[in-house]
């Protein structure tokens, strides 16, 4: 586990290597592109992981990330953040002792006394918590070292001695050839030729000299190799070792192992080929082939001049027999402008775990290249520790300018750079609670936002403003009233299709004001207005039908502002809510004219305006009553109507029309009677 | 001479005389009658019969008398509709009164008082087969 950070720290160091030969810009602001996805699907849709190196932040399925926010590297930042300065009396000597073993092993002070001296010391530095024991690690590899050199010197006295041997057994080997063979003799001291014509006597002689010399000869030649696969391995070790240091960014470490190696190897072969080893002992299989990204571009690009805009994205995956394929592809569409443009495919081929592999070997190698020489190590190390030096300097006067955006990020950069350098943990813990809270801030700032908690965001915003003078409020504020103008542009299309009717507009506009800002205010107010606003509404309905049914026109029409709101929106209940009040209406005219003649002494007249209303609505209880009041004050002239009227449905026309006839003559004004001697008239004479 | 003794008028010449002059007062009288309702042999409708139930009437000829009030309604080829007002039982009772085409030379004038012999049709309606002034 602790390993992890390591393999991101070496990608860091490898960047910061990228950096100091290549001077690589600085980035600007951290947060301020920040934007809620959904708002901006972008160009390739939202399936394509897209970094913004401007704002440290990759977007990928909808969600935002900041580089620098990862649980990896904010625990480790966090930790350092928290932890307290190393300015104890351990860490003083620690330090000191550092810098002696440095001092001991500098250019120029290199001695055999002064090797053995530093390397005591590299017991004494281990023993300090700061150093992670790694002083040990390289003691034990400087004595593998000499332990490789004594097994050298050793092999060396071993060939010495067998050549001694080897020129007594060659002495040997021509005293014994017989006179005939002695002009045949061997010619130089590894020559195997011999001469084929011996005699049996001088055969057997000279047989097991011949077998002597071969082991010999063999012997030496093993020492040979042994000794200088012995060296190899023993740079090889310690290469990896200084590597491993670089790595994991102990570059002081770094220097102590160059300077031990240049003491150690003095042949002047400074070759890095642990780079080299570790990739060709890879599992390279040739046949795998290379992991290749395709991209295709079938541009269909078209004008349009109306509105409306539509943007989408669409992902497919695939195989095949080599590796796996993933295409995406995207179509967007701009509105207003009357522009669209779609056919942009890519995706990436042959991507395999043998694939992988060997690109990483091809990776190493070409890193192997780039990095050739322990020189090279030291001059990045020296320029590390220079660049951390500088960077906490920065810090520091950001830190006074209260520019705190600029001061956390140099911070940051130091630290991932430099995490184990002096003037990284002598920073003093008050000095580093201020970066600590402007992260934990700007961390919660980009979690508001991709969760679209944008009144938690303003509030963030503004506490940055005012903590980080340098704290760019423009681009995040922008991001924050955009959403919230287009959350409130979608809850008033909410509310018109909740007055509407229009239930799948009123979910949906209400679903996107959601997505975009879950805790808007608003939304719940809105939401429980439109809710309730329909269940008054339903209500109202629900009584409308029922007093329809039942025919109580009269409790419509003394409640019908409530019902005409209610039906406002279902034109078949208007209808009805329209015939009923005109039934009112007409019963309420009636029983006003009823009353104005009924005081004019006309009760007959008052009977008869009751009569006709009520023959448009003869369940109304005012009519009713008004009705029944009217009889009885004007008994004859109904009488009449009401036998002239029952005559007429049983159809005896005379006594009808005579009855018609009396009831005119018991008043003279009777529409009723006219009506119904000129229909009976009518009919006598057609 | 002898005186004669005045000769007295017999009394029963004159009742005689008071009892002829009755009898040409009556047969007057009644062929005076007879000439001012023709419709003298035909029953009067009763009011109050028609008003109940005219169809019960159907078929049937009465004579009525009253006072024309309205015209109702008239067809040139059918004939004129008049509502008539007759007075029985010191009740006035409207009632409609169909002149049929046939008698369309009689000229029928508002509040003028008419008699009229008529039948009750089919639907109960008075259709007039004689009118005249009375």
């Amino acid at each position: 586990m602790r390993f992890m950070p390591h393999l991101f720290a070496l990608g860091y160091a490898v960047g910061f290597a990228a950096s100091v030969l290549g001077q690589e810009g600085d980035s600007k602001a951290a947060t301020g592109g920040a934007r809620p996805a959904q708002m901006n699907p972008g160009f390739l849709g939202r399936d394509v992981p897209v970094m913004d190196p401007g704002s440290d932040t990759s977007t990928f399925d909808g969600k935002l990330w900041n580089m620098n926010n990862n649980r990896l590297f904010r625990s480790r930042f966090e930790k350092y953040l928290n932890a307290p300065a190393e300015t104890s009396e351990a860490d003083i000597e620690y330090e000191k002792t550092i810098n002696e073993i440095l001092s001991l092993l500098s250019p120029g002070k290199v001695t055999t006394a002064n090797v053995d001296a530093a390397w005591k010391l590299l017991p004494k530095a281990s023993e300090y918590r700061s150093d992670a024991n790694l002083c040990a690690s390289m003691a034990d590899v400087v004595y593998s070292v000499w332990l490789a050199k004594n097994e050298v010197a050793r092999l060396e006295m071993a060939n010495r001695t067998l050549q001694r041997e080897k020129s007594a057994l060659e002495w040997n080997y021509r005293m014994n050839l017989g006179p005939s063979s002695k002009n045949m003799t061997l010619t130089g001291t590894n020559s195997t030729n011999q001469s084929s014509i011996l005699s049996p006597e001088d055969e057997a002689r000279v047989e097991p000299i011949k077998e002597a010399l071969s082991d010999v000869r063999a012997t030496m030649v093993n020492n040979k190799l042994k000794k200088e696969a012995s060296i190899v391995q023993a740079k090889i070790d310690f290469q990896t070792m200084i590597i491993q240091y670089f790595a994991q960014r102990r570059f002081r470490h770094v220097l102590i192992g160059t300077r031990f190696y240049r003491a150690l190897f003095g042949d002047g072969d400074n070759r890095i080929s642990a780079l080299d080893q570790i990739s060709s002992s890879l599992p390279v299989d040739k046949d795998a082939g290379q992991v290749k990204v395709k991209a295709k571009l079938d541009p269909k690009i078209s004008g349009r001049g109306g509105s409306g805009a539509y943007a989408g994205a669409g992902t497919g995956t695939g195989s095949n027999n080599s590796g796996k394929y993933t295409g995406a592809g995207a179509d967007t569409s701009a509105s207003g402008g009357g522009f669209s443009a779609e056919g942009l495919q890519f995706g990436v081929e042959n991507l395999g775990v043998e694939s992988l592999i060997s690109a990483g070997a091809s990776g190493l190698k070409a890193l192997g290249k780039m990095i050739n020489s322990l020189g090279q190590l030291d001059a990045l190390a020296n320029e590390a520790i220079r660049d951390v030096d500088e960077g906490i300097e920065s810090y520091k006067f950001l830190l006074e300018k209260n520019e705190l955006k600029s001061a956390t990020e140099r911070l940051f950069e130091t630290f991932m750079m430099g995490e184990y350098m002096p003037s990284v943990r002598k920073l003093s813990r008050d000095e580093k609670r201020r970066a600590l809270e402007f992260t934990q801030k700007t961390n919660e700032l980009l979690a508001a936002l991709e969760v679209n908690d944008l009144t938690r965001a303003e509030d963030l915003i503004r506490e940055l403003s005012k903590t980080a003078r340098d704290f760019d409020t423009s681009k995040p504020l922008a991001v924050v009233e955009t959403a919230k103008t287009v959350s409130a542009m979608h809850l008033a299309k909410a509310k018109a299709a909740a007055a509407s009717g229009d239930k799948t507009t009123l979910e949906t506009e209400l679903r996107s004001a959601t997505e975009i800002w879950p805790r808007n205010p608003a939304l719940a107010e809105v939401s429980g207005a439109i809710f309730s606003q329909t269940d008054v509404q339903q209500q109202a309905l629900n009584d409308f039908d029922r007093l329809v049914a039942q025919k109580n026109y009269r409790q419509i029409f003394d409640d019908k502002v409530r019902y005409i709101a209610a039906t406002a929106m279902f034109p078949d209940r208007q209808e009805k809510l329209k015939v009923v009040l005109d039934r009112v209406q007409s019963a309420e005219a009636s029983l006003m004219r009823s009353h104005e003649l009924a005081k004019r002494g006309d009760p007959a007249g008052a009977w008869e305006s009751v009569e006709r209303g009520f023959a448009d609505y003869p369940d109304d209880p005012k009519l009713n009553q008004a009705r029944a009041d009217y009889t009885t004050q004007a008994a004859e002239f109904v009488r009449s109507l009401r036998t002239a009227q029952e005559m007429e449905r049983k159809r005896q026309v005379g006594s009808s029309l005579a009855w018609y006839l009396r009831a005119l003559q018991d008043y003279p004004n009777s529409e009723i009677a006219r009506d119904g001697i000129d229909r009976i008239s009518s009919e006598i004479v057609k | 001479m002898a005186r004669r003794a005045h000769q007295k008028t017999p009394s029963s010449l004159l009742f005689g005389f008071v009892a002829v002059f009755f009898v040409f007062a009556a047969v007057g009288a009644f062929f005076l009658q007879k000439g001012s309702n023709p419709y003298r042999t035909v029953e009067p409708l009763k009011p109050n019969d028609y008003f109940e139930n005219a169809n019960s009437l159907r078929g049937n000829i009465y004579q009525v008398e009253g006072v024309i009030m309205n015209a109702l309604a008239q067809n040139p080829e059918k004939g004129r509709l008049f509502s008539i007002v007759l007075t029985s039982e010191s009740k006035k009772w409207p009632m409609p009164i169909f002149i049929p085409s046939k008698l369309r030379q009689i000229n029928l004038q508002k509040n003028q008082s008419y008699r009229a012999k008529v039948r009750v049709d089919d639907s109960g309606i008075l259709v007039a087969e004689e009118i005249q002034k009375s």
